[in-house]
């Protein structure tokens, strides 16, 4: 087919001529990556950042800002919002991404604990829909609030030492690790290792040790959601007494599997969110209470 | 001075709507996945996936213009007619040209890939993908991250596809846009010979139903 075809089909429109259209895509190509950049002031402080037209936060290891709050912002906040997921385009494994904030916008306001996004997210009653970190992970201390409150009052500085807060409550005392005999350890296993193979091919990832130095038990099955139920968890009988974690959160257990819960002797914390529990299944949760178990669930 | 157009089917009904909730289906999970609201999310992802399921099928059983034999070409050729193309020789094509034809399984391929690595992402908090447990929480998490760089690139590609067919408007004064609308094009603008053949709309409904039960069987517990 010759071009005249085409010639034919042109209904009188005028036509752009092919170096004429690419520079207009490329402007307007230009202009919308601008106007994302402007909508999203993370994004323009990271192209400035990188051009050297602003210089990141001064920042000192031996500050208030390295020893007290990056290790909170470390151990509970950038598993969503670090170098792998970063919810609400919001990063806390920097002081610079910290300051810039996230897609609405800045979370710390230097001098302004009540006016920071970060600071009223991190105070909301447990349980509310905004509270971080979500009421399904592990929240933060009292104290560990009070560290973050403290710093942004004194200006969210990254070089301030730890003497200028002498108000701060004490960090928690250094846990040591001590060696493992692996002798020991085996031994240790051994009852537990036989049902524990049979349940992981049965159960994958959900059930392990908590740790390699260790034959203590974590069971989460959250991620397996209402396919998990009371006649699943049964399963889990031969093992109960060495299982120190379980998360059940969105799971379909419920008032058949109090006794099960029960059971677990060594448990120490103990994740329900979104389980209904019915009166026995409350009052259990209420008896763990009491005797020192963690237990996250929607009741009170 | 113009004589009345005389139109040509070239697209076929299932197509047509395939493309325009394909659009709406990727907006709604754009926005859904920006806003947190992960159910939508789920099934617009869902939707999609089977969607794409039922594209392929119809790219093999299909009208002439949908199956992938009749419009992909070697990479060769498709550069040879991007070269005549910039000289203003392109010849014409009742549907996809060489080019395009590599635009449309680039969509597809990234479109899919997106659905796909969706089925085993998580949120981090309490919302996990249909088969995010058949795999290791840390797998899962880094299908996470994929999901969200695949769709970067899902994104340029969609505005090169746009870039691409206002090429044609603007500069060629081929307007492809109408016909994915109407399905028709006028007869000046498809290449001598006979027309496309077009495949009933019931066996499309057919492949739609198997895509679906592809798609609930995959996912079944
Ligand atoms: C999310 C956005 C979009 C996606 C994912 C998408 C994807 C696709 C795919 C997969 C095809 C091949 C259709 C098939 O053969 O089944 C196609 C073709 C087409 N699309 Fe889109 N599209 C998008 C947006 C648009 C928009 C906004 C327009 C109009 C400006 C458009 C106009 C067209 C046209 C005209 C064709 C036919 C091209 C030809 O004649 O070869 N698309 N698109
Ligand atoms: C098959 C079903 C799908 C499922 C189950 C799914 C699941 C998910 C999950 C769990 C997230 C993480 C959300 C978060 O971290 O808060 C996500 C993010 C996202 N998804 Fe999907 N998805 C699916 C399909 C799709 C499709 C088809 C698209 C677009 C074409 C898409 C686009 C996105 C985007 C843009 C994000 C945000 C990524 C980011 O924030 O980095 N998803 N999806």
């Amino acid at each position: 087919m010759s071009d005249a075809g085409v010639h034919a089909a042109d209904l009188g429109r005028r036509r752009l001529s092919a170096r004429r259209y690419i520079s207009w895509v490329a402007l307007l190509t230009v202009a919308t990556v601008a106007a994302f950049a402007m909508l999203r002031p993370s994004l323009a402080h990271a192209i400035r950042e990188t051009l050297g037209l602003e210089r990141p936060p001064l920042q000192s290891p031996q500050s208030f800002y390295a020893a007290r709050v990056a290790p909170i912002f470390d151990q509970h906040c950038r598993s969503c919002h670090g170098p792998g997921r970063q919810k609400a385009k919001l990063r806390l494994d920097s002081l610079g991404a910290a300051l810039r904030g996230g897609k609405h916008g800045a979370v710390i306001a230097p001098g302004n604990p009540g006016g920071s996004g970060l600071v009223q997210r991190i105070a909301l009653p447990a349980g509310s829909e905004r509270l971080m970190p979500p009421s399904s992970l592990s929240p933060l201390a009292p104290d560990d609030v009070t560290v973050i409150k403290l710093w942004i009052a004194a200006g969210a500085s990254g070089v301030q030492p730890l003497s200028a807060f002498s108000t701060a409550p004490k960090p928690v005392a250094q846990v040591t690790i001590l060696a493992v005999d692996p002798k020991v350890l085996a031994a240790e296993r051994a009852p537990v290792d036989g049902p524990l193979q049979a349940l992981q091919r049965r159960f994958p990832y959900v059930i392990d040790y908590e740790a390699r130095s260790s034959a203590r038990l974590e069971l989460n099955a959250s991620r397996l959601g209402r396919s998990f139920g009371d006649r699943e968890f049964a399963a889990f009988a031969p093992v109960v007494a060495s299982i120190v974690r379980v998360d059940l959160s969105g799971t379909a257990v419920g008032e058949a599997s109090t006794q099960a819960l029960l059971a677990m002797t060594n448990l120490r914390t103990l994740r329900l969110v979104g389980v209904h529990a019915g009166p026995s299944l409350a009052a259990a949760l209420a008896s763990m209470r009491e005797r020192g178990i963690r237990v996250y669930a929607d009741t009170p | 001075m113009q004589t009345p157009l005389k139109l040509v089917r070239v697209w076929d009904l299932p197509v047509r709507v395939f493309h325009w909730s394909l659009v709406l289906l990727v907006l709604c999970s754009w926005v859904s996945a920006e806003n947190g609201l992960l159910r939508v999310h789920l099934w617009s992802g869902l939707a999609l996936l089977t969607l794409l399921v039922f594209r392929i099928i119809w790219g093999f059983v299909g009208s002439s213009t949908a199956r992938f034999s009749q419009f992909v070409r070697s990479p060769r050729q498709a550069l040879e007619y991007l070269r005549a193309t910039k000289r203003g020789e392109g010849q014409l094509h009742a549907g996809h040209n060489p080019a395009g034809g590599w635009m449309v399984l680039a969509l597809l391929t990234v479109l899919s890939l997106q659905a796909m690595t969706g089925l085993f992402s998580n949120d981090g908090i309490r919302f996990f993908g249909p088969l995010a447990a058949r795999i290791s929480a840390a797998l899962s998490d880094r299908l996470t991250t994929l999901h969200g760089t695949i769709f970067n690139v899902i994104l340029t590609f969609v505005w090169l596809h746009i870039v691409a067919v206002l090429y044609y408007r603007y500069v060629r004064a081929e307007n492809l846009v109408a016909p994915m609308i109407n399905g028709s094009k006028p007869d000046a603008m498809l290449p001598a010979g006979p027309p496309p053949k077009l495949v009933a709309v019931r066996w499309a409904l057919l492949c739609l139903v198997f895509a679906v039960l592809l798609v609930w069987w995959i996912l079944k517990p």
